[in-house]
């Protein structure tokens, strides 16, 4: 399918374990995704905004889904987020903040900064990996967002 | 010799010369015929002629200056002068009495008088006093009221050497003024009178001596005298023993100070002998032909004296009381400088006291924040591992399967179970940390509608089991909804789990109140516990029952202890081993309903 093959998931993911855990429960419902990992919250804005280690990359390629853990090193989650939603560019991305933390001043920050889920990771493995198969077909399959490339 | 030559030569009328011969006859001791006019006859004549020409002539000349002398002494009188005959025919009358007619003398000469009066003078005629006169022979008096004037007229009988009335004289003077005068006399002495009568100062004269020869009825009032008792007493009598002294003394300082008017004060007796204080001023009354007497006039000053003593009493009460309230205020300034004092102290212990609970606080806030910190990182750092843990237990036990045996998969399946165990704990703890950290966001709850959710969530997870819920109307309330909800969660799911054994689960939640808390009681038919332990049960960690009879992390009691008493109000829990157990919690009635 043209949509998968184009499909592109930033994981913004400091855990290796985690980042494992999240690529197999993808794999595990089929969703034929690129996924580019990065472990740091710099990293993360350098992959976006095309900077640094990523000056090379094409600015017009746009991630189609951020996958966002909050406690990050360097730059946090919150930091990324805010920099994301506040640039015309890369607003619409939608970013789905995937997080250990159940704090509530964490869920209101985000949701003030325009995150558009909020998902706490659960401990059980298989409701975790239900977690992220319902965020990939939500986001990736069902929602539309506007082209950015024709501008 | 004729009449005529006789009337030419003596310059008389024919009248006046038979008046002449009758005044002659009679002169000469020759009585005329009583009754009758003498009559003219030469012979007669003759006879004065003839034997008394000298006698006549002399007598005549003399008669004339007598005449003369008399109309002057007469005229230069401003009194009326009229003198009749018996016939009150005017015999002779003076200037006054000519003007007074306002005829000529001679026209009034001879007439009887009462054809003479003017209109008006005619009042003059009733009840006549010259006839009066003529008839009783005495003098009478007589006032006639003529126009705007008034006369007094005098008439008096004129007798001959016999005794015999020949006529009368009459008196008349002009008292218009002096009967004005007399009246203005009685009219300004009336007055005086009216004014010392109504005055109410007391006014009284009294001779040298201070014999009382007048008091007015004030004076009477005062003493209580009639004026019969009064007049020609005594002064002194009424005045008090005391002050007689002083009296005497100023009487006689004022003999030789006729002018001066004395002011004092002085004390009268009355009748009844009480003392009067009086305030008298007193002079001497100038008499012209008597003697001088001494005119006081006093004024009853007792009122006023009484006022001035009230007014005494009333500065020495103030006085007193202002004393009183001086030494009060100088006591309640000293008790007050004595306080500000204390609470100067206090001021600074209380300032010393803030800046130890600002201290406090701040310490306070640190370890908050460390603690806050803490339990973030925990939530993060403990539950990562965990889900790698559990994640790949889960990868083994899908990608390894068939090279796990039996006792292999059951070793992952435990690992996977505390994982979960140890995952939930984590989560309590982190509960129960925040609960005792967070604000309270408090507002008007409707713990009726709180407990149908909590019911409805509990009974979804434990569809399998029977369930029955009891629930009376519950009140409203203030509070955190999460926390109040969480409260609820705890107590009816524990409700729920330790009724696990029982056929039918009864659970009974019902609301008290008393004046100051609601109490709401989740009641249960459950394993109860030995109220020994009650003390530990909201202890964190604290278990009365092991894993495997119910499982828990003993957490949830504690966690409605703190939310509880955060809230401000208690918890309690009654029970007995096999009979169910009942839980409470009270709220402040912070929120009228």
């Amino acid at each position: 399918m043209e949509i998968r093959e184009k499909a592109e998931i930033l994981l913004v993911e400091d855990n290796p374990n985690d980042v494992e855990l999240t690529e197999r429960a993808l794999k595990k419902h089929k969703l034929g995704v690129r996924m580019h990992v990065v472990r740091d919250g710099e990293q993360a804005l350098d992959y976006i905004f095309c900077r640094n280690t990523f000056k090379d990359r094409n600015n017009n390629e746009l991630p189609k889904l951020i996958l966002l853990d909050l406690k990050l090193p360097k730059v946090t989650g919150l930091e990324v987020l805010e920099k994301v939603k506040s640039n015309e560019r890369t607003r619409n991305i939608p970013v789905v903040v995937l997080t250990t933390s159940r704090e509530e001043r964490d869920m209101v920050k985000s949701y003030e900064l325009g995150v558009n889920s909020y998902i706490v990771k659960p401990v059980d493995y298989n409701k975790f990996v239900d977690s992220v198969a319902e965020i990939g077909l939500y986001w990736l399959l069902m929602n539309e967002i506007p082209d950015y490339k024709s501008e | 010799m004729d009449e005529a030559k006789i009337r030419r030569y003596y310059k008389l009328t024919k009248k006046q010369l038979i008046s002449k011969i009758i005044e002659l006859q009679e002169n000469a001791g020759l009585e005329s015929e009583k009754g009758t006019e003498p009559e003219y006859k030469e012979e007669n004549i003759r006879l004065i002629y003839e034997n008394s020409y000298d006698i006549i002539w002399q007598m005549n000349e003399k008669l004339e200056r007598l005449e003369t002398e008399r109309s002057r002494i007469l005229d230069s009188l401003d009194d009326l002068f009229f003198y009749y005959d018996k016939d009150l025919r005017i015999k002779i009358l003076n200037q006054a009495a000519v003007n007074y007619l306002g005829h000529r003398a001679h026209k009034c000469i001879g007439e009887i008088c009462y054809t003479v009066w003017r209109e008006g003078q005619d009042a003059h005629c009733w009840n006549c006093h010259v006839l009066e006169s003529l008839e009783n022979k005495k003098t009478n008096y007589r006032e006639v009221k003529v126009g705007e004037k008034i006369y007094r007229f005098k008439s008096v009988p004129v007798k001959n050497k016999n005794g015999g009335i020949i006529g009368v004289a009459e008196f008349g003077q002009d008292i218009t003024k002096v009967r004005e005068a007399e009246n203005a006399l009685k009219t300004s002495e009336r007055r005086y009178r009216l004014l010392t009568e109504t005055a109410r100062d007391i006014i009284c004269i009294h001779g040298l001596k201070g014999e009382i020869k007048y008091l007015n009825q004030a004076g009477l009032n005062l003493i209580g005298k009639g004026p019969h008792n009064v007049i020609g007493s005594n002064v002194m009598d009424y005045v008090a023993p005391s002050y007689r002294k002083k009296t005497i003394a100023r009487q006689q300082k004022r003999m030789k100070d006729e002018k001066a008017i004395f002011l004092y004060e002085s004390v009268f007796i009355n009748s009844d002998g009480d003392y009067i204080p009086v305030e008298v001023s007193s002079s001497i009354m100038r008499s012209e032909n008597k003697e001088d007497d001494v005119l006081i006039v006093a004024r009853d000053i007792s009122e006023r004296k009484k006022a001035a003593q009230k007014i005494e009493d009333y500065s020495k009460d103030l006085e007193q009381v202002v004393n009183k309230r001086t030494s009060e205020l100088k006591n309640q300034k000293e008790d007050l400088e004595k306080s500000q004092l204390a609470l100067t102290y206090l001021l600074e212990d209380v300032n010393e006291s803030r800046e130890a609970m600002n201290r406090i606080n701040k310490k306070l806030e640190e370890v908050n924040k460390e603690l806050e910190a803490f339990s973030y990182s925990v939530s993060h750092d403990l539950k990562a591992p965990l889900r790698a843990i559990d994640g790949f237990s889960q990868i083994l036990l899908e990608d390894y399967t068939d090279k796990l045996n039996e006792d292999g998969k059951r070793y992952l399946r435990i690992v996977r179970e505390n994982t979960q165990k140890m995952g939930d704990l984590i989560q309590d703890l982190l509960d129960f940390s925040r609960a005792g950290r967070k604000k309270l966001k408090k507002r008007k709850l409707d713990l009726q509608s709180i407990t149908h959710d909590v019911v409805n969530e509990v009974s979804k997870e434990t569809a399998e089991r029977k369930l029955s819920f009891d629930i009376a109307p519950l009140p409203k309330v203030e509070g955190d909804e999460n926390l109040i909800r969480q409260v609820l969660f705890n107590l009816i799911s524990n409700a729920v789990k330790f009724t696990r054994n029982e056929s039918e689960s009864q659970i009974k939640i019902k609301a008290e109140e008393n004046d100051a808390y609601h109490w709401i009681s989740v009641k249960d038919n459950g394993v109860g516990f030995d109220m020994k332990y009650v003390d530990k049960l909201f202890n964190v960690f604290q278990r009365l029952h092991t894993v495997d009879q119910f499982e828990g992390t003993g957490v949830g009691l504690a966690l409605v202890k703190r939310i509880v008493k955060k809230h401000g109000g208690e918890v309690k829990a009654e029970a007995k081993p096999g009979l169910g157990a009942c839980f409470s919690f009270s709220l402040p009635k912070t929120y009228a309903e």
